[in-house]
């Protein structure tokens, strides 16, 4: 295995009362994609939202590429080089796509930059450039939020559930995509759909009520079936 | 041809109904009213539209970046209209032209509103922003604060600042026969269809035209106007993109206030400087921006278009009387009905539309 790039240690998230991240330990090799599995309610999205200091962390260690994060604030978190593809997209729905993208500029140039590749990556969001973002289709939109991601010259990615609510085909395209991105790029990955998370990830996590349960390399789980079906249901 | 008509329409109703309204407005002014009469309160309802849009524009992107209802905001109006105003009467201020110094006397008010503004939003605001009704009663009570500070300094009595020279020449030539003429003359009104009208209320809607254009070349074309639209959207996606969001709400909050403080000057020679004008704009702001609609800054401008045309057309009707065809004799009316139109107005597009002409939020 890689080096690490980002490190959790006993990470305690709570949202008001209730207690979400339970003494959370996970480790993003870099280079590769970690998929963090798990059932709904496990704290997936809670575990990168704390990451990116959208939660405050009560307790625990955030530790990337070798500095600590989790008394940083939200904007110094992302310009240290991590980039957030949340749930449901978030994509500024009356801002054009350009502007979506101008928007991740962290250095004048980045998007000039990037967006020769961003563009051979989803041709799409060159043809519909200067379209509101709420006229674009789900998959449009979740292409949009990748991309964004990918402006700035981010280190790790951390991506929520891009297969949600898209049709098979669609959520094909954006396979390939984050295909092409491990190439460049270290990526956390939550995915409900765990054929897409076997097809990509390296490494794996599986969380359950807060807690991590198991965590290895997912070309073994893949093949353990009893495993799955144990931890994630049916998959 | 009818389906994009149709998507045209859907996009663009809000402006249709609010031209639409102004258009109405217009007419049944024209139909009332002698033109030159007509004119007139246009323009007098241009320039109570412009000072609105002053206090409606920064309450409406404070609103809608940082969803504070700032209810200081009036205080920051009468705040910069007395230190634009001592300023303006200082020593200082006297020695200079009286062009130079009502300039100078504008960017102090701006100032002053932006730097009280700011400090406002940094101290006080910031650790309530979770807490909407702590905000409601902080910003409240600093109105309240703030205006008995105006007036250990000040007085309770109001003070007049002098139009300009460039706006204020009596001389035979006087009114201007026209704009071109003025130019030369400086006239203190200009005769517009036979009529004189104040060229300083002239300069006061030239004034809030620009205004809205930087404001809209700001928020249209420059990476901070991308981000301050943003925000408005998604503060917090904005954050994780790596833009430092509460530097930008504090800048925000400046510029709604600094327009607001430069308003205040820009008023007082038509009102003059007095304990009860920031209750007074306040109140119309709020009127206009829920009228156009929270957050939206052209809907801040409609509404403050609105407003201003309904004030002056309901000063001209208590002037005049309301005669409707049936009447034999026109019914008088009282100042307090020409000031109660812009609260119907609210109550009607409230009634039609609850998230206003052009807004998103409710």
């Amino acid at each position: 295995m890689s080096k690490d790039l980002l490190c959790l240690q006993g990470v305690n998230t709570f949202i008001g009362q209730s207690h979400i991240l339970q003494g959370v330990d996970l480790r993003v090799p870099e280079g590769h994609i970690t998929a963090l599995l798990g059932r709904n309610g496990a704290g997936k999205t809670t575990t990168l939202r704390s990451i990116m200091g959208l939660w405050r962390v009560r307790s625990g260690q955030i530790v990337f590429d070798g500095a600590r994060l989790e008394a940083l604030p939200t904007h110094e978190i992302a310009a240290r080089g991590l980039g957030y593809v949340p749930e449901h997209r978030a994509i500024f729905r009356d801002l054009s796509v350009y502007e979506n993208l101008q928007i991740a500029e962290r250095k004048r140039g980045d998007l000039e930059r990037a967006l020769p590749n961003l563009y051979a990556l989803f041709p799409d969001l060159k043809r519909f450039e200067a379209r509101a973002g709420r006229h674009l289709s789900g998959g449009q939109q979740q292409m949009l939020a990748i991309a964004r991601a990918m402006v700035a010259e981010n280190r790790l990615l951390l991506v929520d559930e891009p297969s949600e609510g898209l049709a098979p085909i669609i959520v094909g395209a954006i396979v390939d995509a984050l295909r092409q991105l491990k190439q460049h790029m270290t990526v956390l990955l939550v995915e409900q759909n765990f054929r897409m998370a076997a097809a990509l990830a390296d490494y794996y996590c599986i969380l359950d009520e807060g807690r991590v349960v198991q965590a290895g390399d997912m070309a073994e789980l893949v093949v353990d079936s009893a495993l799955t079906a144990r931890l994630l249901g049916a998959v | 041809m009818t389906q994009i008509f149709r998507m045209w329409m859907a996009k663009q109703r809000a402006t249709v109904v609010t031209l639409l309204i102004v258009a109405l407005a217009v007419m049944a002014l024209f139909a009332r009213f002698e033109a030159k009469v007509a004119v007139s309160v246009l323009l007098s309802g241009l320039t109570l539209g412009a000072i609105y849009f002053l206090v409606s524009s920064g309450l409406s992107l404070i609103f809608g970046l940082m969803d504070v209802l700032n209810f200081a905001h009036g205080l920051l109006f009468m705040a910069g209209a007395y230190l634009g105003y001592a300023f303006y009467a200082s020593g200082f201020g006297q020695a200079l032209d009286s062009n130079l110094r009502f300039a100078i006397a504008i960017l102090v008010g701006g100032a002053s509103g932006a730097l009280l503004g700011a400090i406002m939003e940094w101290a006080l605001i910031r650790p309530l922003y979770k807490r909407p009704i702590y905000q409601v009663l902080l910003t409240l009570g600093l109105t309240f604060v703030g205006t008995e500070i105006i007036k250990a300094i000040w007085g309770t009595i109001g003070y007049f600042m002098n139009i300009p020279a460039f706006f204020n020449a009596n001389t035979p030539n006087c009114p201007s026969p026209s704009l071109f003429d003025f130019l030369s003359d400086h006239c203190s009104s200009i005769l517009i269809l036979g009529r004189p009208f104040p060229s300083y209320r002239l300069f006061v809607i030239l004034f809030g035209v620009l205004a809205f254009a930087g404001m809209m070349i700001l928020l249209q074309k420059t990476r901070i106007g991308i981000i301050i639209r943003a925000g408005v959207q998604d503060a917090e996606m904005v954050q994780a993109l790596g833009v430092n969001v509460r530097r930008v709400f504090t800048g925000v909050f400046a510029l709604g206030t600094g327009l607001a403080g430069m308003g205040g000057v820009i008023a007082a020679p038509i009102i003059g400087v007095n304990l009860a004008m920031g209750q007074e704009f306040l109140l119309q702001g709020f009127i206009a921006v829920v009228i156009g609609g929270m957050g939206s800054l052209v809907g801040a401008t409609a509404g403050a278009l609105l407003l201003g045309l309904a004030r002056a057309i309901g000063d001209q009707l208590v002037l005049g009387g309301l005669q409707l065809p049936w009447m034999e004799q026109a019914i008088s009316l009282s100042l307090s009905i020409a000031r109660a139109s812009t609260v119907l107005i609210m109550a009607l597009v409230l009634l039609l539309r609850p998230s206003g002409l052009f807004g998103k939020k409710d």
